[in-house]
């Protein structure tokens, strides 16, 4: 290894972070907006000027300078490795979302069994806050937190199957590749209206894995005062809050990778070849990418605002009765499918 | 299975009216409801209870507020004008005859029922409309009302007690004549001195406190003035005052 | 070690049946979680403590206990003149003040023998159904807060506000109105309230369909909410719950029909009950609807009330407030009137001095809250949650 290796391996890792946090920063800072227009109010508004646009950063300078409280019965160090794992696994997953042409981490042949297998190492960081904070309502939503993780990564998996198996790649860039030239050509538009099923599936599930409404029960607010995240303050709390923010623009990127044709444009003159300008045509890879991914974000944000939550048992209900045979049969027919067309 | 399907249609469709009806109040957003509070600040109805004030110069010291506030938080302390002093008149159109020397709340332990407002026949008490009654500490919660500077306070205060020590020994003096009369009509009719004694003996010690002095002592003539909320035409305040008139004596 | 046994639960089975299920399965020495649920809990209402003992998320036992609110009410009222006690009431349920207020009042009157002019009578019936209406509200949003469900509950907030506006205006208080007095009331109305009053119910029109479609017959809602927690009606009046519970367990009982008071005889308007509509007789569904629906009676009182005083002349709200109540008539009374929450019931006794000589609240809260340890077991944390949310408490009232 080079110096000049690690140099990049570090600029990649800070990219990263730096695009994590403004992601965040944003999302948190729409969500306020979105829910205060839905609610008919402004939100934020004097933070910064504009709508009160530095609002989350006042915020994080805020969570920055508490004081960091750990309870006394708390497992000490398992208490404070929490917050890195979780922080730690979203970072790493996102280094095989592809951004742009050349706007990827590390193309890796097994890009996406990767980033599943990653990012589920966040349900450790999750059980270990709520086991080590000592606290019974931590503890019911580490707990609840596992199970339904655990749950609904099969109808994860199974979504995301079609889109592998229609491009027959594991890796990101080829996922991507296959969708160019216009919207129709979307992974969600293919084997009509099979793909679009695993989509609906996987963006449902999705909301699971990141515990966002209807699935928030690991910090139901009125249920679990707040979940596995009871005990934390300040910084601590402020991994697991980016954290949350993170996974919900990554699961996002995800849908938008395999399903909603990834960094390419809906029409395919909105583009910039490569050939003309390489770092042109990944700015304007990276302005689909990321503001098609903003789009999903919305969606969930808008879902919050207006769904209740669900209760344990019915959310298992869901998963195991209702996204799992719809996932399973769609897999069935599109492999059924595949086999009969290329044969 | 029909059930099983009819399910998953409700929840699907349930869940697209709630965004439909979520999306709407998003994008048909005309004007938000909450207000910019420091830039904009709401107009107080006349009839808000928000804070109360007193304008000590129409105050009649009646008393009849701090009897009426359920939790005993106002405190109020008058003293009566000499006899020519000209303090002006009240707003029902009586002259005015007390000094307010104290007129304290204590709005820590308002609970802002407006009972007090309701009872004062001169309104002198009334509710005024700040939006911020928050203050630092909890002394600056007890606002005082009493306009008269302090050193004159004390010239009251003093007048006061001379005009007490004057009135105890002309009291004195009345009762001693009293006395003397009574002694001379007792040796006058021996059978009939027993009905009288008890008059001039109950004056004295009523005569003592000359002044409105610390508020809401029931002194006897008390319970009789009306001192319930929405009396509409309760007699003018002064003539409430529930005190002997040692003046007139 | 625990074992692992299979439990077949039947579909639909009563919180009642799956305890006694599980008392069959005392032997198996599982360890049970002690839980407590409040008093800082964001889902119960104020300063309630639940004891749980749960079995993982399953509810074993449900103690509440009460009294972080205490303020010792009725003793207080002893020593406060027989218009101040009016004053106290605002805070017994300070969702409701109104409807406190005209309680008190009404059995004062009633001891008293104090006749109020159809004019104060049909003022008190509008304010008190408004303030049921910001009451429900209150009720309604907060229990979709409870299920999760944030929009709805600023919504409703947001037309409550109107309501606590068009108080604002007509006595100067907007949540504690202190309004009523024993023979009147404290201000006459405003120019033009009752226009406004109006303007509020046409701009109501609709919104209660929102809500409706929004959170009521959402699946997610409903299903939170159906076959769970079922109070029946006999539970009910074992246990003295009555109001919107006591409909929502299909009895058609309220004491504005059943012991007309303040002419509510002469008002046309239905009383909604549960029915079971998504789930069983008696669910938090069921308890949840009726308080939509009793919304939706209350603007037509509302309504009435407001026509029939726009057309009646004025006269002086004041007119039949004693001058002095140093001396009243001894005598005692029990007096209960239909609250938002239920049956609110003021036992009264005067000796005939300056000061009540005994005072006793029948707080619907507070039997409402009796029936928690009857039903909790089998519930889940959540379900505790929909239910604590469902007989629709309020902590004042409950620890006077
Ligand atoms: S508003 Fe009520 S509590 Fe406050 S000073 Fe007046 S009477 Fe006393
Ligand atoms: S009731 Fe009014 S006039 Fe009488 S003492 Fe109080 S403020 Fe003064």
């Amino acid at each position: 290894m080079t110096w000049l290796d690690l140099l990049i391996a570090v600029a990649c890792v800070a990219g990263v972070l730096g695009f994590i946090s403004v992601v965040a920063l944003v999302a948190i800072w729409t969500e306020r907006k979105i829910s205060a227009h839905i609610h008919d109010r402004l939100g934020p508004m004097e933070t910064g000027g504009f709508h009160g646009w530095a609002q989350t950063i006042a915020d994080m300078v805020k969570l920055l300078q508490k004081e960091d409280i750990i309870p006394d019965a708390a497992d000490k160090p398992l208490f404070k490795l929490a917050p890195y794992i979780v922080l730690s696994a979203t970072i790493a997953s996102f280094v095989v979302l592809p951004f742009g042409a050349h706007l990827i981490g590390t193309d890796l042949n097994i890009g996406i069994y990767y980033l599943v297998a990653i990012s589920s190492l966040e349900v450790a960081g999750i059980l270990m806050a709520g086991w080590a904070s000592n606290n019974k309502w931590a503890l019911f939503g580490g707990m609840r937190s596992a199970s339904q993780m655990i749950s609904f990564e099969i109808p994860i998996g199974l979504s995301l199957l079609i889109p592998i198996m229609i491009v027959g790649s594991l890796s990101m860039q080829d996922l991507v590749g296959a969708q160019a030239g216009g919207f129709w050509n979307w992974g969600v538009f293919s084997h009509l209206p099979f793909a679009m099923i695993a989509f609906i599936v996987y963006f449902w599930a999705s909301l699971a894995e990141v515990n966002r409404t209807p699935f928030d029960l690991p910090e139901g607010e009125s249920e679990l005062v707040a979940g596995f995240h009871v005990e934390y303050s300040g910084m601590r709390f402020a991994m697991f809050f980016l954290a949350e923010f993170a996974n919900m623009f990554l699961v996002a990127g995800v849908a938008v990778a395999l399903f909603l044709g990834g960094w390419h444009a809906p029409f395919s003159f909105l583009e910039i070849s490569a050939e003309s300008n390489v770092i042109l045509h990944n700015l304007v890879g990276f302005f689909w990418f990321a503001s098609k991914g903003m789009v999903l974000l919305f969606i969930q944000q808008w879902l919050r605002w207006t769904l209740p939550r669900l209760r344990v048992d019915q959310l298992m209900h869901v998963c195991w009765k209702i996204f799992l045979p719809f996932s399973f049969v769609n897999v069935l027919i599109v492999s059924l499918w595949i086999v009969l067309t290329q044969s | 299975m029909a059930g099983y399907f009819k399910d998953i249609w409700l929840g699907v469709s349930t869940v697209l009216i709630g965004m439909h009806i979520t999306f709407k109040h998003w994008f048909k957003f005309k004007k938000a409801v909450t207000i910019q509070y420091p830039h904009e600040i709401l107009e107080m109805n006349e009839r808000t209870r928000a804070h109360l004030f007193n304008v000590a110069d129409e105050c009649a010291v009646c008393l009849q507020c701090a009897r009426a506030c359920p939790v005993d938080i106002i405190d109020m302390q008058g003293i009566r004008a000499d006899k020519d002093e000209d303090l002006g008149l009240l707003p029902t159109g009586k002259p005015k005859r007390m000094h307010l020397i104290k007129f304290d709340i204590d709005f820590s332990k308002c609970v802002y029922c407006g009972l007090c407002v309701e009872v004062c026949d001169t309104k002198s008490l009334h509710w005024r409309a700040p939006v911020e009654p928050c203050t630092f500490t909890r002394e600056e919660m007890y606002k005082s009302f009493a306009t008269i500077p302090p050193d004159e306070v004390e010239r009251l205060i003093a007048f006061d007690a001379e005009r007490k020590v004057k009135k105890a020994e002309e009291m004195a003096a009345k009762k001693a004549a009293a006395a003397a009369a009574k002694a001379a009509k007792a040796a006058k009719a021996k059978a009939e001195a027993e009905a009288k004694p008890a008059e001039a003996g109950a004056d004295a010690p009523k005569a003592a406190k000359s002044d409105v002095g610390e508020e809401k002592k029931e002194t006897p003539a008390a319970s009789d003035t009306p001192e319930k909320p929405g009396t509409p035409d309760s007699p003018d305040a002064p003539e409430n005052t529930p005190k002997p008139e040692p003046d007139k004596s | 070690m625990s074992e692992i046994r299979e439990i077949d639960i039947p579909v639909g089975a009563t919180p009642q049946k799956i305890s006694q299920m599980l008392e069959n399965f005392e032997d198996v020495h599982g360890e049970r979680m002690v839980v407590q649920m409040g008093p800082q809990h964001p889902a119960t209402h104020g300063v309630l403590r639940v004891e749980l003992e749960t079995d993982g998320e399953m509810i074993m036992k449900a103690t509440p206990h009460i009294g972080y609110l205490h303020r010792c009410f009725e003793k207080t009222c002893e020593s406060m003149t027989w218009q101040q006690v009016v004053a106290y009431t605002d805070r017994l349920d300070y969702c409701s003040s109104a409807n406190n207020n005209l309680g008190y009042v009404l059995a004062c009157e009633k001891m008293f023998g104090i006749e109020v002019s159809e004019r104060v009578q049909t003022i008190r019936v509008l304010v008190s159904e408004l303030n049921r209406l910001a009451s429900h509200f209150i009720a309604i949003g907060t229990y979709g807060l409870d299920i999760g469900a944030w929009t709805p509950f600023l919504y409703l907030i947001q037309e409550r506000e109107h309501i606590l506006d068009l108080f604002d205006r007509l006595c100067g208080g907007r949540l504690l109105l202190n309004y009523m007095r024993i023979g009147g009331l404290t201000h006459d109305l405003p120019d033009n309230w009752l226009k406004e009053v109006h303007e509020y119910l046409s701009y109501m029109e609709g919104k209660l369909d929102e809500v409706n479609s929004l959170l009521s017959y959402n699946k997610i809602f409903v299903e939170r909410l159906a076959n769970v927690a079922i109070i029946s009606e006999d539970m009910c009046i074992k246990y003295g719950l009555t109001g919107p519970n006591l409909r929502g367990a299909g009895k058609k009982w309220d004491l504005r029909k059943n012991e007309p008071y303040c002419g509510y005889e002469t008002y046309d308007f239905d009383i909604p009950v549960g029915d079971g509509e998504v789930g069983t007789i008696g669910d938090c569904w069921d308890r949840y609807i009726v308080r939509v629906k009793e919304c939706e009676q209350s603007m037509r009182i509302i309504k009435q009330a407001t026509e029939r005083l726009e057309k009646m002349p004025g006269d002086d709200v004041l007119a039949a407030i004693p001058k002095s109540m140093t001396k009243v008539a001894p005598g005692e009374i029990y007096f209960r009137t239909e609250h938002p929450k239920g049956e609110l019931g003021f036992y009264i006794v005067s000796n005939g001095k300056k000061f009540p000589w005994r005072l006793k609240c029948r707080a619907p809260s507070f039997s409402s809250l009796s029936v928690m340890s009857a039903v909790s077991p089998g519930l889940l944390i959540a379900d505790m949650v929909a239910l604590i949310g469902s007989i629709d408490i309020v902590l004042g009232e409950v620890d006077r």
